[in-house]
């Protein structure tokens, strides 16, 4: 009946698999990761490798005030209360401790500085030397590979087996998977001594099933993440009685480039730069209009309101803390200019209403004076009036779900009609819902995978083994 | 010769892997693409088998080995064969398709031909050689044929071609494509090569190329690219870096194309890791036939060091100890004494045997040389009158010897035979 037989048995090489493959093999002794893709990492490895954590290192070498408690209140204000407390306290409780077993355990290496992302209430956030999730993805990679922990490419999860009881005794898979033709490959049944781990992250471009979801988000709405972040394993779970929690809650990155496709190299530039330390200028008007530090459903309403075409701006001083930078002018993400007069012309902006806003803004950092729109201004900002100066056009697409499927805070998947725990059955990342609520703050994602993944990978080896 | 033979096979079937072409096109989705027929698809068939052959009957003459990277002629033979101007419109994108599912077709072939492992290994890496220098100049010679054709081929303005050639490049599957700009960075890259390397399209774009390689192949890469003349190509094997910071062992093949005012620099990379392990295969294999071969000679050694033993020992027993007890019985005086030294020599004689197979008989030692004769022939299965023949004497003389014999061998009284008693004697 069974081809194969494992401890634990991982669907999904991202962030929350490989972290449970990590902390479930040392308790066991054979865990096995399984990937649809021909390359590991799923959405992780193409990620911008930002993580929050509250009461790092670097906070208290930067002198920032900052709990657990204080995180917890920022995910919940962004998330307009949808979220699931327990679940998003644990995220943040643990946040600190998570980052600093990537250091000491993976190895990752991080940028010395902090950043501070649009809905945090302090910086809290860390860069990876890389300036990519390739840089935590890889270090997993490498301490996979010397715990002897196979991860198996192509290797798509098609069905879940459970035994009399209703507990997961394994899964059906299909080898040699050409993603996504569901024709391809051979069929195999791999057994789950222990238990099955579902980390197979989100479905931002599962085209139809967001739109079932969500109906304004139509095929033609671009997105940031890599192919396979598709439904097909969040159905899979659904039909094994899992609970589902606020699918219909689908965030776009206002960040985005209009001049490539996806994330690419602009978002960053936007995130670190752009919106902390430029403006966001609608192009019809030439005029500010929203809080470019607020949190991302806030942003993407608003420019999405009235249709606007909007540009960030920033000067040399703000490039500095863009680490994409020469990537983005190299692709013709960003562009530069000697002055405000050729940006304008360029962008097709209104100069005189655009020089406007901008004597305006400066004037408020100048004068200490609060912003309108309720944008931070901490000591540091300068105003933007060294030239060159850089612009990025701007376009909104679907970037991750917060919703998902329902798990305690042990990471066990519940069942929909007991409301009890599925045996042998755990979850993490992006496939779980109700964490970040109506909206997840930047950078919250890498902790809230790694942290409820090493929960559900330790609590999965923990499972007593079948006979 | 072994080289005609498989050529010669690979020609006989060339209307299965026609067949088998035709179903794998079908498959990927090309149904009545211009030049799927039988007959084009035979005169590249042809052109390869020749290429095949040329390098095997001069292997010196290939150029893969060579480090001023100039090609042999014959690959060129094979690009005007197939080249686009000749086939009536044929685009770049669809030959290499084309090429390339041939080529794996043929591949598929070798391993059925009754070949060495290590002349099918062979016989496939100069398959794929071929190929791959196919390849590269198909996709280096298509601008040069676009414009010599311009006239006849409808198809996008001349612009775009570099855009055209990025596309075919990036389309072609099998083998990993680079296409390296002159920050060293990768801009274009094809699934294969994600695959080779564990990275994603989004990762593997915008990254230096020499990262994904240790040291002496980052250098060497460097050096290629300060080297390297526009269309000159080189070819290394180094090692790369997976994902996981795996190491394997890669063949690349740099070569110049420079467009849109740069130079650019398109590489095709080969994971060896499983040719390797072929040839790694194939190098054990040899070790312990050595092993083997080593181990035979040992024991032999050892057998003739045993036989030289025991021919000193024996030496050594004639002079210690038998020539002294004949020395003494000839001096005895008395037949009594002689006796007892006779009973001595036969008992010298009988411990100078042991360690032979079969141990000498005591009582065999004291028959005649004539005595002995008979034995062996009854010991043969002779009958007495068979035996009065072969020594030419009476029967009644035989019959005397026997008694004799079964006297001196104790054999009186007894209800043995002969025969059954001397089978198993040395005699
Ligand atoms: C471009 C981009 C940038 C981002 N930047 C950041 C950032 O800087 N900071 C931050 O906190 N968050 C960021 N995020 C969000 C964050 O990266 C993701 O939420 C996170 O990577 C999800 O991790 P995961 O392990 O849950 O899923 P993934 O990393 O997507 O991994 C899931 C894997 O499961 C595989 N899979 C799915 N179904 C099956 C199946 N049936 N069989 C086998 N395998 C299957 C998928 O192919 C995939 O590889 C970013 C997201 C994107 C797309």
């Amino acid at each position: 009946m069974w081809d194969e037989e494992y401890d634990v048995v991982i669907i999904g090489s991202g962030f929350a698999g490989l972290s449970a493959a990590i902390e479930a093999r040392r308790l066991c002794s054979s865990v096995v990761v399984l990937e649809k893709m021909a390359v590991p990492g799923g959405n992780s490895i193409i990620s911008g490798g930002l993580f929050a954590a509250a009461g790092s290192p670097l906070q208290a070498q930067e002198n920032i005030d900052d709990s657990p408690e204080l995180m917890l209140a920022d995910m919940l204000a962004a998330g307009h209360d949808f979220n699931h407390r327990d679940l998003a306290g644990i995220v943040a409780e643990k946040s600190a401790e998570t980052l600093q077993w990537t250091i000491d355990e993976l190895g990752v290496k991080y940028r010395p500085k902090l950043s501070h992302l649009g809905g945090h209430s302090v910086p809290r956030t860390y860069n990876t030397a890389n300036t990519s999730g390739s840089g935590i993805i890889r270090p997993m990679l490498v301490k996979c590979r010397e715990m002897d922990i196979p991860i198996r490419l192509k290797t798509f999860l098609s069905q879940l087996i459970t035994d009399e009881s209703g507990a997961i005794e394994g899964v059906a898979v299909i080898e040699d998977y050409i993603f996504p033709n569901r024709e391809s490959g051979i069929g195999k049944r791999i057994r789950a001594k222990r238990a099955v781990v579902m980390a197979a992250g989100g479905f931002s471009q599962d085209k139809k099933f967001r739109a079932i979801q969500n109906p304004m988000l139509t095929e033609d709405i671009e997105c940031t993440n890599h192919r396979g972040a598709t439904a097909e394993s969040l159905i899979i779970a659904l039909k094994a009685g899992a609970i589902p929690v606020q699918l219909s809650m689908i965030q776009l990155g206002p960040w985005a480039s209009r001049d490539e496709e996806g994330f690419g190299v602009g978002s960053m530039f936007s995130m670190l730069a752009g919106f902390p330390y430029g403006i966001l200028i609608d192009l019809r008007t030439g005029e500010r209009f929203v809080n470019e530090q607020a949190d991302r459903k806030l942003l993407v309403d608003a420019m999405l309101n009235f249709d606007r075409e909007s540009i960030a701006i920033v000067d040399e001083m703000g490039v500095r803390h863009a680490s994409t930078l020469e990537k983005c002018l190299k692709r013709g993400v960003v562009r530069k200019f000697d002055t405000i007069e050729e940006l304008a012309i360029a962008n097709q902006a209104p100069l005189i209403p655009l020089k406007a806003t901008i004597n305006a803004y400066n004037a408020l950092i100048e004068k200490g004076r609060d912003d309108q729109f309720g944008k931070p201004l901490p000591k540091d900002l300068l105003p933007l009036k060294h030239p060159p100066y850089y612009s990025i056009r701007l376009i909104s697409k679907v970037h991750y779900c917060m919703g998902g499927i329902q798990i305690n805070t042990r990471a066990q998947i519940i069942r929909i009609d007991t409301q009890q725990p599925i045996g042998r059955f755990y979850a993490a990342g992006e496939i779980v819902g109700g964490i970040h609520g109506a909206s997840r703050l930047g950078s919250n994602a890498i902790t809230d995978c790694i942290v409820f993944g090493r929960i559900a990978g330790g609590n999965a080896a923990n499972e007593p083994p079948r006979p | 010769m072994e080289v005609i033979r498989l050529v010669n096979q690979l020609r006989k079937c060339e209307d299965d892997v026609f067949q088998v072409w035709l179903c794998r096109m079908r498959k990927a989705g090309y149904s009545d693409s211009p030049g799927m027929n039988r007959r084009e698809f035979c005169k590249r068939f042809d052109s390869v088998m020749s290429a095949l052959e040329e390098v095997y009957r001069s292997p010196q003459k290939t150029p893969f080995a060579r480090p001023d990277g100039v090609p042999h002629i014959f690959a060129k033979e094979i690009i005007e064969e197939l080249s686009p101007g000749k086939n009536g419109g044929l685009d770049l994108e669809l030959f290499l398709v084309y090429f390339k599912t041939m080529i794996s077709c043929i591949e598929d072939r070798i391993p059925g031909i009754n070949l060495t492992s290590e002349q099918t290994t062979d016989a496939v890496l100069k398959l794929r050689k071929i190929a791959d220098l196919t390849e590269m100049h198909a996709i280096a010679d298509w601008k040069r044929y676009r414009t010599v054709e311009s006239g006849t081929i409808k198809g996008p303005p001349a612009q775009t071609t570099s855009e055209k050639i990025l596309g075919a490049i990036f389309m072609s599957v099998g083998d990993g494509i680079l296409l390296v700009d002159e920050d060293y960075e990768i801009v274009k890259a094809n699934q294969r090569s994600c695959e080779i390397y564990g990275l994603p399209q989004q990762n593997i774009i915008g990254t230096d190329i020499r990262s994904l390689a240790e040291d002496t192949g980052a250098e060497l890469l460097t050096q290629y690219f300060e080297e390297l003349i526009e269309g000159q190509r080189k070819s290394a094997e180094i090692t790369c870096l997976y994902v996981d910071g795996k190491s394997f062992p890669a063949t690349v093949t740099v070569t110049r194309s420079d467009f849109d005012g740069k130079r650019h620099w398109p590489i095709i990379v080969r994971d060896d890791t499983s040719r390797k392990a072929l040839e790694m295969q194939l190098r054990q294999e040899k070790q312990q036939t050595e092993e083997m071969n080593m181990t035979l000679k040992t024991v032999m050694k050892s057998i003739e060091q045993d036989r030289k033993d025991f021919e000193n020992r024996v030496a050594a027993k004639i002079s210690t100890s038998l020539l002294p007890s004949l020395k003494k019985i000839e001096k005895a005086p008395e037949a009594n004494v002689r006796k007892s030294y006779l009973a001595l020599l036969e008992e010298q004689l009988v411990s100078l045997t042991t360690g032979f197979e079969k141990e000498l008989d005591a009582g065999l030692l004291k028959l005649t040389r004539t005595e002995i004769e008979v034995c062996k022939l009854i010991q043969a299965g002779c009958s007495s009158k068979d035996i009065c023949e072969a020594m030419s004497l009476s029967f009644d003389t035989i019959q005397t010897h026997r008694k004799n014999i079964r006297r001196k061998l104790a054999l009186n009284g007894k209800k043995l035979n002969l025969h059954a008693f001397l089978m198993n004697r040395n005699l």
